[in-house]
């Protein structure tokens, strides 16, 4: 299968060298985005047998995505799958996901925390998401059950339909919008995020600002 | 000639200074300053002439003079603000766009090279 990971970065330093350390082991070409760090994340991601596309500036999670994105498919991948640089994302997830894309019934396969056995997350981060999973329902019309999910593959031919414009971290609500507006086949699977102290630092996001955005874009959209 | 008066006209005057030397210096156009010095002008006129804007008010059925220069101000700043952020994030789309598109060029140029060079990626 002719595919690429890819994992948009800033700031990692600490965290990056373990992700790709795993990363690596699958044998997966990756593509790493600096997304304008200042700290040594682009050197540290140097050291591993990764491509390394890096910012000027900080453009945000969603811009860095493109980056990679667009990076793989010029490069010639036909699978895409974006996979976070902090540590929360399981490694294990890839194999199945990427498999449940090569059997060519889906375009698109998300993980979602929500499927999973136990649902294991801070009480605060849950109470977030399940708001954020009626917001979805009732005011964009998105049946995901991860209405945040980061950790998604998809097929280069499916990019036009879901590429996203925000540049911050609304890109995983807008892909969600525009999978849901689309023709393409989606699946979700489930998946287990590990929350510590240094993720769930990393991951505090003005969220009373982003439905607020989300929302203003959903109705004059 | 009331204080408000002169503090009003000598400050209209400070800014039309401010303007024409910027002019000089080629940082703004001529036709900003003269957009600038026509509307300080308007300034010193209804300074020294209040009784204008209080017909104009009449003229348009706003109750006092005062009343009619805060409601054009709110308009008027409503606007700028309003183009100011299409001019930002017109400026936020095209610097994205720059500073991916180098990304991705120089990442692919280098993967070339090294492709090149029979390392593999």
């Amino acid at each position: 299968m002719n595919a690429c990971v890819v994992v948009p970065a800033y700031n990692e330093e600490k965290r990056i060298g373990e992700v790709l350390a795993e990363l690596v082991k699958l044998e997966i070409p990756i593509v790493v985005v600096d997304d304008g760090s200042s700290d040594e994340t682009a050197q540290v991601a140097g050291r591993f047998n990764v491509i390394v596309a890096r910012h000027m500036v900080n453009l945000g999670q969603g811009a860095a995505l493109r980056t990679g994105t667009e990076l793989a498919m010029k490069l010639g991948f036909e699978t895409i799958m974006h996979f976070d640089a902090d540590g929360q994302h399981d490694v294990e997830i890839i194999r199945p996901m990427l498999d449940a894309l090569a059997k060519n019934e889906h375009d698109v396969i998300f993980a979602s925390r929500f499927l999973g056995e136990k649902l294991v997350m801070p009480t605060y981060k849950k109470v977030i998401l399940i708001a954020a999973k009626i917001f979805g329902r009732v005011f964009l019309q998105i049946k995901f059950t991860d209405p945040q999910s980061g950790l998604r593959a998809f097929t280069a031919a499916a990019y036009h339909s879901l590429r996203w414009r925000a540049n911050d971290f609304r890109h995983c609500t807008e892909i969600l919008i525009n999978v849901a507006r689309s023709d393409l086949r989606w699946r979700e699977l489930p998946t287990i995020v590990r929350y510590d102290s240094y993720s769930t630092a990393k991951a505090k996001r003005p969220q009373m600002r982003m439905a607020w955005k989300m929302l203003m874009e959903a109705l004059f959209r | 000639m009331s204080l408000f008066q002169t503090i009003i006209i000598l400050a209209s005057l400070g800014f039309v200074i401010r303007a024409l030397v910027r002019c000089v210096k080629k940082q703004i156009s001529l036709w900003l300053f003269l957009l600038w010095t026509t509307l300080w002008a308007g300034v010193v006129i209804v300074a020294i002439y209040p009784v204008i804007i209080n017909r104009l008010a009449d003229f348009v059925g706003v109750g006092r003079g005062v009343d009619l220069i805060i409601y054009v101000a709110i308009g008027v700043i409503v606007y700028i603000l309003f183009k100011q952020q299409i001019r930002v994030g017109k400026v936020e789309k095209d610097l994205a766009q720059m500073v991916q598109t180098k990304a991705v060029d120089e990442a692919f140029n280098l993967v070339a090279k090294e492709k090149g060079s029979d390392k593999e990626i």
